[in-house]
C-alpha cells in the first residue's frame, strides 16, 4: 500500500534545506538551496525557491505532489500569528500542496530533531538567536531581544578596548590580526569610518568574511582556555539559560526533567558554550535534561511532518548522515 | 598680535543646523547666525563649504568686519572624528572663508568643554540625538562614541521587549511609553514598530507621529522620573553608570584620572533631565573622586569662540559674551 510521503522545509536566511521521507523512515530526497527569509525577500522569490527545490525532491523520490501526506515547514522570519497567515496564502500556497500542513518559525522544528516531543523547549544560536518552548498545546517563542548576540558581546570587547574602555589582551590582539586589522585603532578607524571619507580604506572583502566567522574565532579561543573568550562564553550562557526560563515558565512547563535542546550551528558546535549553558540552566532548573541536537532542523520537520501524518516514524528512521550535525 | 585687533570666528557645525560667530578682543559678540547642517560624512565637503561661505559672509557684513580680520578660528564640526578630518576641515572647509591665524578643528562635542570659559582640562558629555565624549588634557584630547552601548532610548524600549517576552510585567512606565510613542499597547507597538517598518507587507507603517515621539524619549524617562518611576530612575541609572565609565575612559587615556577635572554635561537629554544629572555626578564621583561634575551653562557656540579667543588674545576679559542668544534657553 502506498502511504505517501513527508515534506519538510527548513528555510533560514542563508540556505533553505527541503527533503521528503517515506512512512518507513527512509529519507527520498534531500536539497538544498539558497536563503529563503520572509523578512528580507519577497514572497514570490521564497515561493520560487520553494518550488524549484520541491520539484527537484520529487523527481529524486519518484513521487508527485498528491503523494505527499504532510508538510513541515519551519521558516526563518515566520514570528508572529499573521506571518503563518501571510505564508500559507502567499508562499506555501501557491506550490500546490494537500491542505495537511504546519507553517512555522526554523526554530520550531528544533524541537523535533532527535525525535518528537510533547514537552521541553529549544534554544537556537546561529547567526541569531531564538527560545521556543511547548507543552501539549501551549507554545511560546521568543527572540530574546534583550540579550545580545555572540557577535556582537565579541565585537563589544573589540570595540571596547579599541576606545580605551578596557585594556588590550591576549584575546583581542589575536582577534584584530585574525580579522586583518594592524591595530585596535586600525579596527575602529577602518570598520567606523571606511568608506564614509574618501582619505580612510574601507574593511577589505576578506577581512568582512572573516569577521562573520567571529563565533567559531571565539569558540577556538574558548577550547584553548582563553580567559576573556570564557568570561563572553560564560555571559552568553546565562543569558539562554534565563531565556530558557522564560520560555519554559510562561508554557508552565518549569518542572524538573525538562528536556531542552540545544540546536543552531554555533551552540551545537561551541563545546564551551554548550557545557557553560548545561551547567548554568542546571543550576536554574534543577533537573533540566539539556541535550545538543544531533540531527540537523530539517530532521525536526520531517519528523513533525511523520507525526502529522502516521502519528510518528519507527525507531532508527532517518539515521541518514546528510541530517546530521557535524561532527555531533 | 596686539590685543583689541581683529576678531575671532567659532563654528558648532551639527548634524540638524550650524551656529557661527564672530567676536572681537573686548568680549563683545559681533554676529551671530545660524544655518543648515554641516555634517561632511552626510552632505560631503564640497557642499558644507558653500553653506559656511554663504553663513560667513553674512556674519562679516553684520560684524562690519573683512574676513582677513579675523585672528583665529574654532570649529567643531560634526563628523569631525579622525586627525585626518580635523586637517580636511581646516583645508576645505575654514581656509577657504579667507580667515587668518591658527585654526582649531575639531568635533562639536569638542566644545561645551569651553563654553563657560578655558580649561586646561576636562570632559565633555554630550547627549541628544547621539553621544559623545571628548577629554583635554593640555594639547592632548580624546572622544569615545560608546559605540557598544545601545542609548537611553533603546534602553527605554528594551522594557517593552522585556514585558513583550516574558521578562518582565508590563508596568505604568512600559504602558505610558508605548502610548507616549503613539501605539495603543505593548503588543501593537511590537507588532507595527519591531516587526513592520517595512519588513511586512500586511503590517501598516507606524501612525505619523511615531518617530518625532521616538526622539523625544528621554522626555518621557525624565518626566517618570521626576515623579519617581521606579523603571524611569533604573534607565537613566543605567545610562549615567556607562557615561561614568566613559568619562573614566577618557580621563584614564589623558592620564587625569586621579586628578582634578571637570565634567561639562551638554546635549538635550544631559540638560533637560536634572535626575540623570544627578545620577552622572554621583556615578562619576564613584570613578574620578576628584571630578567635578556641571551642566553646560552656554551654547556649545560660546566654546568655539573661547577657544578661538584663547589663541588669538590668551583669552576674554571677564563678563565677555553674555548675550542671551549663546545662553542655552536663549533665542535660537
Amino acid at each position: 500500500m502506498n502511504r505517501g510521503v513527508v515534506l519538510g522545509v527548513d528555510g533560514g536566511g542563508s540556505k533553505t534545506h527541503l527533503a521528503l521521507a517515506s512512512a518507513d523512515g527512509r529519507l527520498l530526497a534531500f536539497e538544498s538551496g539558497p536563503g529563503t527569509n520572509l523578512e528580507s525577500q519577497k514572497a514570490a522569490d521564497i515561493s520560487a525557491t520553494l518550488f524549484t527545490l520541491l520539484v527537484n525532491a520529487c523527481k529524486k523520490a519518484d513521487v508527485g505532489l498528491r503523494d505527499i501526506k504532510a508538510s513541515c515547514f519551519g521558516l526563518c522570519g515566520v514570528d508572529i500569528r499573521e506571518d503563518v497567515i501571510y505564508a500559507k496564502r502567499q508562499i506555501i500556497g501557491k506550490l500546490g500542496l494537500p491542505d495537511e500542513v504546519k507553517v512555522h518559525n526554523d526554530a520550531f522544528i528544533g524541537l523535533f530533531n532527535d525525535g518528537f516531543l510533547g514537552s521541553g523547549a529549544v534554544v537556537t544560536v546561529g547567526s541569531g538567536h531564538k527560545w521556543l518552548a511547548v507543552n501539549g498545546k501551549r507554545e511560546f517563542m521568543h527572540d530574546g531581544l534583550v540579550f545580545q548576540g555572540l557577535k556582537d558581546m565579541v565585537m563589544e570587547e573589540l570595540l571596547k578596548v579599541a576606545e580605551g574602555y578596557t585594556k588590550a589582551s591576549g584575546f583581542s590582539s589575536r582577534m584584530y590580526r585574525r580579522f586583518g586589522f594592524r591595530s585596535p585603532d586600525d579596527f575602529i578607524r577602518r570598520w567606523r569610518y571606511g568608506g564614509s571619507r574618501d582619505y580612510v580604506k574601507p574593511i577589505p572583502a576578506a577581512a568582512w568574511n572573516r569577521l562573520t566567522r567571529v563565533q567559531e574565532l571565539l569558540g577556538r579561543e574558548a577550547e584553548s582556555g582563553d580567559s576573556v573568550a570564557l568570561s563572553i562564553i560564560n555571559a552568553y550562557a546565562v543569558s539562554l539559560a534565563d531565556g530558557t526560563v522564560v520560555a519554559l515558565r510562561r508554557v508552565k512547563a518549569s518542572r524538573p526533567g525538562q528536556k531542552v535542546i540545544m540546536s543552531g550551528s554555533v551552540l551545537v558546535g561551541i563545546k564551551p558554550l554548550r557545557t557553560a549553558f548545561a551547567r548554568i540552566l542546571k543550576g536554574t532548573l534543577p533537573g533540566s535534561v539539556v541535550v545538543p541536537a544531533r540531527f540537523r532542523p530539517i530532521r525536526g520537520a520531517l519528523v513533525y511532518a511523520g507525526e502529522m501524518a502516521w502519528k510518528g516514524l519507527p525507531d532508527g528512521s532517518l539515521a541518514e548522515n546528510v541530517l546530521r550535525y557535524p561532527g555531533v | 598680535m596686539e590685543r583689541g585687533s581683529g576678531a575671532v570666528l567659532g563654528i558648532d557645525g551639527g548634524s540638524t543646523k550650524t551656529h557661527l560667530a564672530l567676536a572681537d578682543s573686548r568680549g563683545r559678540l559681533l554676529a551671530f547666525v545660524d544655518g543648515p547642517s554641516t555634517n561632511h560624512e552626510g552632505w560631503g565637503y564640497p557642499h558644507c563649504s558653500k553653506v559656511l561661505l554663504d553663513m560667513f559672509h553674512r556674519a562679516v557684513k553684520l560684524a562690519g568686519i573683512k574676513p582677513s580680520d579675523v585672528k583665529a578660528s574654532c570649529l567643531g564640526m560634526c563628523g569631525g572624528d579622525l586627525p585626518e578630518d580635523f586637517v580636511e576641515i581646516e583645508k576645505r572647509l575654514a581656509r577657504p572663508l579667507g580667515i587668518k591665524g591658527p585654526v582649531m578643528a575639531h568635533n562639536d562635542a569638542f566644545l561645551p568643554i569651553y563654553n563657560d570659559g578655558w580649561r586646561d582640562q576636562g570632559v565633555g558629555i554630550t547627549a541628544g540625538g547621539w553621544h559623545k565624549w571628548v577629554g583635554v588634557s593640555g594639547k592632548k584630547s580624546w572622544m569615545l562614541e560608546g559605540r557598544m552601548h545601545p542609548g537611553i532610548r533603546l534602553l527605554a524600549i528594551q522594557e517593552i521587549f522585556r514585558a513583550y517576552e516574558g521578562f518582565s510585567r508590563p508596568s505604568a512606565f512600559t504602558n505610558g511609553l508605548v502610548r507616549f510613542t503613539g501605539f495603543r499597547s505593548v503588543e501593537d507597538f511590537m507588532k507595527r514598530w519591531h516587526y513592520g517598518r517595512g519588513k511586512r507587507p500586511f503590517i501598516p507603517a507606524p501612525p505619523p507621529q511615531h518617530s518625532g515621539q521616538m526622539l523625544r524619549i528621554p522626555e518621557f524617562i525624565g518626566a517618570r522620573a521626576s515623579r519617581g518611576c521606579r523603571i524611569a530612575l533604573k534607565v537613566l541609572d543605567s545610562y549615567a553608570r556607562f557615561s561614568a565609565q566613559s568619562v573614566d575612559a577618557v580621563a584614564r587615556r589623558l592620564g587625569m584620572a586621579k586628578k582634578e577635572f571637570d565634567v561639562v554635561l551638554s546635549g538635550s537629554i544631559n540638560a533637560g533631565i536634572p535626575e540623570l544629572q544627578r545620577a552622572i555626578a554621583r556615578r562619576v564621583k564613584q570613578l574620578n573622586p576628584r571630578a567635578v561634575v556641571s551642566p553646560a551653562k552656554y551654547k556649545p557656540i560660546r566654546g568655539a569662540l573661547v577657544y578661538a579667543a584663547h589663541m588669538a588674545w590668551g583669552g576674554l576679559p571677564d563678563g565677555a559674551l553674555v548675550e542671551s542668544v549663546l545662553h542655552y534657553g536663549g533665542p535660537r
